[in-house]
Order: C-alpha cells, then structure tokens, then sequence
C-alpha cells in the first residue's frame, strides 16, 4: 500500500476516479433480505465490494432490567467486523470505532421507529461485516433498515445512508476504501427518503462551506436512488409471496368447479336412486314418510341433547 | 388515495387525514395518513378508515388475556416466577419473565404456593397485567394450570389421580397440585 501512495490518481482532470467511475457514480448495490432463519428479519447488503449482515431481533424482554426504559424499546445495535474483513487480520475485540459507530447507527434508527410501543423491550440489531470496503457504515444502515422492515417492525420511514468526499478539492460519491484513506475528507449521512429528514451527519477532514452545500446536494439524491434499490428488493421477496399465495388461490378456484361438478353428479346420482325408491310402490313410500319422521325426531330430540349439553358446559365454565 | 390492496412500504403515503382515518399499520404526520408497515392497503368504507394488511411478520408481544405457557421456576410461599416459553401457542424466544400471586393461583384459599405448583412444572396461565415487569398472570380457571408435571421425589412422570391431585406411578407419591382440565394431553 505505502508504494502505491504515490501512484495512485485518485481522480483525474476528466474527473475519473481510480476505478473508472464520474464523480457522481455509486457502486453497484444489491440487496437480499431475509437471508437468514433464526433471526426476525434480515438482510445481506453487497454494496462494490462491501458485504454486511444485518440481523434485527425482537421487540424482546431487555436484560439486565436496569436498563429497561418505562416509556420505550431500547435499541440495541452492535457494529462489528470480521476478523477476515480487511486486508491485515482485525482483532476481534470492538475497539473504539466500533463502539462509536454501533452507537451511532442505533441512534440513526431511532427516529425511523416507534419505540414507544414497546416499552420495556428491546430491538436487537446486529450487523456484521464480512468484507469491508469503504463507506461501511452507510451500507450497514442502509441494511439495517431493511432487516427492521423484514422483521414487521413498525418504521416511520426506511433509512438510507451514503457518503461524499473531498478528493484533491473534488466532491464525489460514494467512496471506497483507497478514497476514504489518500482523499481530503469524508461525509457520511443517513437520511429518510420518504419523510427528508436527515438522520446521522457526520464529517472527516476538509470542507470549505461550498464544497459542503455542493455535497449535500449530491447525497440527497443518492439517498432516493438508494431508496429505489431498497423499495424494489422488498417488494420483489414479498410480491413473489404474493405471487405464490394468488396461484395457490387460483388453483384451488380450479378445484372447485370440479368438486362442485362432483358434489352436483353425487346429489343426482342420490335423487336418481330416491326417484326409483319412489317407484317401487305407493306402500314402501308411506314406510319410508314414517321412517323419515322416525328420524327426523330422533334429530331433533338429539339437537335438544346437544343444547343441554352446552348448557351445562357453560354453567360448569361459571362455576 | 391508495387503492385496496395495493403494496406499500414503511413511510409510503396513503391519503390525506380528511379522507381516511389512521387504522392498524399507519400513522398520521402532516397531516397525511402514511403506512408503519410492510402490507396491502386495506380501505374500510363504513367505518372510513384505512389500514394495512401486513405482509410480514407481527412481533410477538405479550398483551392482556393472552395464554402463556411456561416452565415453573422459582417457587416460594406466596408467589412463583415462570419463564414464558408460548404466547398463544408461538414460541417465544428467548423467554419472557412472569410472575403470580398466590391469591391468583386458585379460587378457592390456598394456604402455600407448594399446595398449587412446583419447581420445574409446565404451567398454563393467562396474562392478567402485561404493563408490570415481570407480566403478571393467573391460573384461575379450569383450562389453565399445571398441563405437565414431574414427581419430586422420584422425577417420574405424574399422573391425573382426581381434582387437585396427581400420582406417581412409580413411587406412589401422591402431591397437590392446581391442575390444568386437560393436564397430560395439552398440546403446544
């Protein structure tokens, strides 16, 4: 890495960056949600070469009780990275950024969701990094909000994330990891797309005022690009249920007609045999009114039975 | 205004408040009714307001009325605390914590806890206070319980000798209990 320091143009007078993308370009982002079983909702984000977990659980009881709030869930979040995530092998153990970055991401999510229905409980979050790349943070509450939305819990909004940066007195978007270090600065933001509001504004390094309004102008539409990948890969895991559930009900509207047809040629078939009972003779159709009084008695006196029964049911359930 | 069944996403807009009034899976910022949840808008016209059909799961949070199913754990003379293994027949995991009183135990006068419950019992009970840490329920009625239990001298299974009274088999050990109308056939 040291060699190349000097090597690298991070962008040129073009305005092409190292890896071939304008200023304005995002990485390719894509989504899967609900990858994973045991969790109530989850997500994989592969954001260029990022890849991050998100695991939402709960609203679950908060132990230890001390920190349960009367008033509100508690959200927990816990950024971590994989030993195997960076280049040089990570200590496994959360070090200071990682503590920072798991309580900022948490206090991002909580304007999207209505902790105060669920007093007392907590909503686990916990997202992994497995490859990091650049912009983690961004990616991973990018995810995060759409593990929330998996696992049904109420949102005000999705949250997006994405950052500029300042290279050599250029804004660009979206940086990856060689930007993030060699570049002039940095400026992640979170931001609900549908409600504009932003959520998590941090910044790192130099920015003259202009460079930080021309920024901001460039992250907001990002955000509601992002939100458009988010949108479509929810709709797309639950509109093929909906798929599955309609052709389910399609089927069995087939299936019914049929029955129905059954069901029609059975009665005929039995009126056909009454009909030719009927024939036999005038005397077996006397025999068969009585019979059929007989029963219908028999019936009635049995539905009487059945009254009585619940009846005492019911007094026993008060007693 | 959204129509019936269309799909929506977290933060979506519905309609205006003036059209609809906020039903499950909305709320209202605004002025405007937007959606909480992934679903399909559900419009009722009588009652004028609009709501959402979820598509994805409900979190599964204990409420008043509903039936839990646990495990016994710490019992003494006048309370026992449970762990929540079901709400409604759904696994819940990890547990919720629960407690009851004895005075919620039986109707009739119970004069010890170990008269109505043991340690380690499968109980069946029925939310009374879920605004209490821990939730607090009763066992006061015929279908709620003790539906599973295991001797405490010999850790034998017990079986239903006559109400309030169960039996060893292997140790004819005879013990009170407060116990379920269905114990020993209660499916989870």
């Amino acid at each position: 890495m040291a060699k190349n320091k000097e090597e690298t143009v991070l962008i040129t007078k073009d305005g092409i960056r190292h890896d071939g993308r304008k200023r304005e370009d995002l990485r390719e982002i894509s989504f899967d949600v609900g990858v994973l079983d045991r969790a109530d909702g989850s997500c994989l984000i592969q954001w260029g070469r990022n890849k991050i977990l998100a695991a939402v659980y709960g609203p679950r009881e908060l132990h230890p009780k001390h920190m349960q709030m009367p008033g509100q869930a508690y959200i927990r979040c816990e950024y971590r990275m994989a030993t195997f995530s960076v280049p040089d092998r990570k200590s496994p153990a959360p070090k200071r950024r990682e503590k920072e970055i798991s309580k900022l991401l948490g206090e991002a999510l909580n304007p999207a969701l209505f902790t105060y229905l669920y007093p007392r409980s907590v909503i686990d979050v916990f997202i992994e990094v497995l490859q990091a790349d650049g912009g983690t943070r961004c990616a991973a509450i990018t995810a995060a909000s759409l593990a929330l939305a998996d696992a049904g819990i109420p949102m005000r909004d999705l949250v997006t994330g994405v950052a500029a940066g300042n290279l050599s007195d250029k804004i660009v978007l979206d940086l990856d990891d060689v930007e993030d270090k060699e570049g002039l600065g940095d400026l992640p933001i979170a931001y609900l797309p549908n409600l504009e509001k932003v959520v998590l504004l941090q910044s790192d390094g130099i920015f003259t005022p202009d460079q930080y309004k021309e920024a901001l102008d460039m992250l907001v539409p990002a955000c509601k690009k992002i939100y458009q990948l988010q949108r479509k890969a929810i709709t797309d895991k639950y509109s093929q249920i909906n798929e599955a559930v309609q052709k389910d009900i399609e089927a069995e509207e087939k299936d019914k007609p049929a029955k129905d047809k059954k069901k029609a040629e059975d009665s005929k078939a039995k009126d056909d045999k009454k009909a030719k009972k009927a024939d036999d003779g005038k005397k077996s159709k006397a025999s068969d009114k009585e019979e059929k009084k007989k029963k219908g008695l028999k019936k009635s006196s049995k539905k009487k039975d059945d009254k009585k029964q619940a009846s005492k049911e019911k007094e026993a359930k008060k007693d | 205004m959204k129509e019936n069944g269309e799909f929506l996403l977290p933060g979506d807009y519905i309609c205006v408040e003036e059209e609809a009034l906020p039903g499950e899976g909305t709320y209202v910022a605004e002025g405007k009714v937007l959606t909480t949840v992934t679903g399909t808008v559900f419009n009722d016209k009588k009652k004028r307001t609009v709501s959402i059909f979820p598509r994805v799961r409900k979190p599964l949070v204990p409420k008043k009325g509903d039936v839990i199913i646990g495990q016994a754990e710490n019992v003494n003379k006048h309370m026992v605390s449970m762990s929540v293994k079901y709400i409604n027949g759904q696994s819940v995991t990890p547990s919720y914590s629960s407690i009851m009183h004895i005075s919620h135990a039986t109707r009739s006068y119970l004069d010890s806890m170990f008269d109505a419950l043991k340690e380690g019992d499968i109980i069946r009970g029925k939310i009374m206070d879920a605004h209490t840490l821990p939730i607090q329920f009763t066992t006061t009625y015929n279908e709620l319980g003790v539906i599973y239990a295991l001797c405490s001298k010999c850790g034998e299974r017990l079986r239903y000798l006559r109400r309030g009274t169960l039996k060893c088999d292997n140790c004819d050990n005879v013990e009170p209990r407060k116990v379920a109308e269905d114990y020993g056939r209660a499916r989870l």
